[in-house]
């Protein structure tokens, strides 16, 4: 059974699981079926990434109707990588939630919280695992209605203000999205992802399909927040609930990313993206646009739920610029970078949640003396954050080197510089945090870790960023097959 | 007589670009609501002209209806009259117009292109079950997307509840609302079963028929007949989870005895759809009256 549906489980496990969590109490119940969920989704991802690898694609048609009318699931070496994310850092999160959620989130609302969680997770893992366009849309429409209500459970007011713009930029990025799929569903009359690579090609030379083609990769572009379109990320990840952070700043962003990658790469195809349209100069520009500005404004940050909102919008950057180069080195940095950006700041945004359990904010003054309060928590933020700059002996150097590489094959030499400045100035901004946390007194410098509980998942994803850092064959091998499906056309 | 056609889709098309102005830049947030319930309207006949009765149903109800309830609701909540307008931002409207610019060079002419879905849909509908290609293809071809919907209408619910958890009060109905109110109610019944039931060969379906009772649940509720609706009450609880859990149940147990995730067994599918319809409408109506009248105590007695 799991064998034959493990596809279909993937998605459906969570959706099941979420309504059972408005049935249960408030209080630990929620919490402990929202972690075995999650662990039972990551071990259905890890199952998943051996078929791939072991026997090839595998595909999956919902209620056994045949696609183009039925609904296909598809997992191949690209997507399997982005379950694979979604699933680690779900199951790494969840526990933390349980120390950290009751401290941030009104006691009513847990069940429905976690209910709201689940949601979130069951619309990302659906639109990395989808074969169908149209399913894409309903799974993005479910994965942000659920993130807009988690980010509005923060504790702060302004997390409302935060999760409603949001909400508008999100609601435009899907409107565009949703409009570029009926226009090719207009040119070609299916929504299966294969189909659509297929029946494209007789009519890609028009108006229509051109302006389909742009509403979506706008559509995608809002999603994954690049800039000029992050508008809504600092925000929201500032006000969440530090749980909400973690996940949405490990997973959200790096889905969007897999859905322009879905778009351009299989379903319009190498040629008519890249070949015809300056996409790549376009994608470029904003892109080192993105690394400079996200670095300059992260440097200026005060609150460090911010600053490193802003470093995610500049880390976005780096993916962006990657996939312009279009060559299978720069798209294994892409998703190397995906892979690894979401072990860096799923393991800062969790740092920073322990702060604030014990602290209650995460202004820089809040974090005077913590080197010393919070000797745990500080040093995992200390070696995220190397992992951040791209220090060697951390997954971060691993991924910017691959991107330096694929930049000086191509002879992109301002994109050398531009890395070497980002990286520059990320040592500037993690270097404020840890000048006041290591060398300013607290007002009460009594030691105060935070519990294990919460340190266990941070150190867990710190380590992780040393581990792909000292033996990166994994995630190398797994960025090179995404990146020869990518180059390969039909998925 | 193509003329008269011809005029009547020409004033229909003035007309929603007249009204959509309308609720743009309308005085009051209150006219701008009531310009916007007229639109959806219009976009209901604009749908039924170009022969998807389906949409039309589903715009009448969920477009102009709820979703004219809610901002309603929302500004009795908000207060009238105290939000002055803001005067949109010149360079903002510049991008929607692009926007829609781009869009009219692609969409004219959009070239006549022959779908092969709708063949493909015809040939298999005397495997679904049910003899409306619309309904067999939301809930048997592509159920696996309107269950996802059904959760989306969760998510809202789920949504309103965390953000305003407070009890509000429902205003003293006025005469004529209690009278008509329990005229209404009954009907909604009749209007919703019907539109459940012909479902399965016609326009109609679970999203329609839920939203009509909703409307007969709130009128009831208004007027003081329905007592006041809590989450904490299990049966509201268990009503709205049952579109999605009997929705998942069938499709788990499709997958555990038959052949695959929502894969039907022959003969039974009609039986099936039938009962996931059913529930789902519960659910959907449930929902949209907790989502229009909230938790709200009486007033009345």
């Amino acid at each position: 059974m799991i064998d034959q549906h493990f596809l279909a489980l993937l998605v459906v496990v969570p959706l099941l699981a979420s309504p059972l969590c408005l049935l249960l109490p408030n209080g630990r119940l929620p919490w402990l079926l929202a972690t075995a969920v999650a662990w039972v989704v990551f071990a259905l991802a890890v199952f998943g990434v051996f078929r791939v690898y072991g026997d090839g694609p595998v595909s999956y048609w919902m209620g056994g109707w045949q696609p183009p009318w039925g609904i296909e699931y598809r997992l191949d070496a690209l997507n399997a990588l982005v379950v694979l994310i979604v699933a680690a850092i779900g199951a790494v999160v969840v526990p933390f939630a349980g120390r950290s959620v009751p401290a941030e989130v009104d006691g009513a609302n847990i069940a429905g919280f976690y209910a709201a969680f689940l949601l979130a997770l069951c619309g990302l893992l659906g639109i990395a695992v989808t074969g169908d366009v149209f399913n894409l849309f309903v799974f993005l429409e479910i994965s942000s209605l659920a993130s807009y209500t988690l980010i509005s459970q923060g504790r702060n007011r302004r997390a409302l203000v935060s999760a409603y713009q949001y909400l508008i930029f999100g609601t435009i990025g899907a409107t565009f999205l949703l409009i570029g799929i009926g226009l090719l569903y207009a040119m070609t009359g299916t929504l299966n992802m294969a189909d659509l690579a297929r029946r494209l090609a007789e009519v890609e030379q028009t108006r229509t399909v051109f302006t389909g083609f742009a509403f979506i990769v706008v559509g995608a572009a809002i999603k994954l927040a690049l800039f000029p379109l992050h508008l809504w990320l600092p925000n929201a990840y500032t006000h969440a609930p530090s749980v909400v952070s973690a996940f949405l700043a490990a997973t959200a962003t790096k889905v969007a990313v897999y859905v322009l990658l879905r778009f351009t790469f299989t379903v319009f195809g190498l040629e008519f993206s890249f070949g015809a349209a300056p996409l790549s100069l376009i994608l470029a520009t904003l892109a080192v646009a993105a690394i400079l500005v996200g670095s300059v404004s992260a440097v200026t940050q005060n609150n460090v739920k911010r600053l490193l909102a802003y470093s995610s919008v500049a880390q976005i950057g780096y993916m962006v610029v990657a996939i312009a180069m279009v060559t299978a080195l720069g798209l294994t940095a892409a998703t190397l970078h995906l892979f690894n950006h979401a072990l860096m700041k799923g393991a800062l945004f969790l740092a920073l949640g322990c702060v604030v359990y014990r602290m209650g904010g995460a202004d820089m003054d809040s974090l005077r003396g913590l080197g010393r309060k919070m000797p745990l928590t500080m040093a995992a933020f200390v070696v995220a954050g190397l992992s951040l700059i791209g220090v060697p002996l951390t997954a971060g150097f691993i991924s910017k080197w691959y991107l330096v590489l694929a930049a000086i094959e191509l002879g992109w030499w301002p994109i050398v510089a531009v890395v070497l400045v980002g990286s520059l100035l990320a040592a500037i901004y993690i270097w404020r945090v840890v000048e006041v946390a290591y060398f300013r007194e607290a007002d009460d410098p009594a030691r105060s870790e935070a519990p294990w509980s919460l340190l266990a998942p941070t150190w867990l994803l710190a380590l992780a960023n040393i581990y792909f850092g000292l033996d990166a064959r994994l995630p190398v091998s797994l960025a090179e097959s995404a990146a020869s499906v990518m180059l390969g056309g039909a998925p | 007589m193509p003329d008269a056609e011809w005029l009547f889709d020409g004033t229909l098309g003035i007309l929603l670009l007249v009204l959509a102005g309308a609720a743009l830049h309308a005085r009051s947030l209150y006219a701008a609501v009531v310009m916007f319930i007229a639109l959806g309207l219009m976009l209901a006949l604009t749908w039924a002209r170009l022969g998807a009765p389906d949409l039309a149903l589903a715009e009448a109800a969920i477009g102009a209806g709820v979703t004219g309830a809610l901002l309603f609701s929302t500004l009795y909540k908000a207060g009238m009259d105290r939000h002055k307008r803001a005067t949109p931002n010149r360079i903002a409207l510049l991008l929607p117009g692009l926007a829609f610019l781009l869009l009219l060079t692609a969409a004219w002419p959009l070239p006549e292109m022959h779908s092969p879905l709708p063949d493909q849909v015809m040939a298999h509908l005397k495997d679904s079950g049910v003899s409306h290609p619309v309904t067999a293809v939301l809930l048997n071809f592509r159920a696996w997307d309107t269950l996802l919907e059904v959760s989306v209408v969760l998510i809202a619910l789920l949504g309103v509840r965390q953000l305003y958890p407070s009890h509000g009060e429902v205003p003293t109905p006025w005469p004529l609302m209690l009278a008509w109110g329990r005229l209404l109610a009954p009907l909604t019944v009749i209007v919703g079963g019907y539109l459940l039931w012909r479902g399965t060969d016609a326009p109609g379906g679970a999203f329609q028929a839920g939203t009509v009772l909703a409307a007969g649940g709130v009128a009831l509720r208004l007027i003081g007949v329905l007592p006041p609706l809590g989450w904490h009450q299990w049966p509201v609880r268990l009503l709205v989870l049952a579109g999605v859990l009997v929705f998942v149940a069938v499709a788990a147990l499709t997958a555990w005895l038959g052949q695959g995730w929502l894969h039907y067994p022959t003969g039974s599918s009609k039986v099936l759809i039938l009962l996931i319809e059913l529930m789902a409408t519960a659910s959907i109506a449930t929902t949209l009256t907790l989502l229009v009248v909230g938790e709200k105590r009486e007033l009345r007695p």
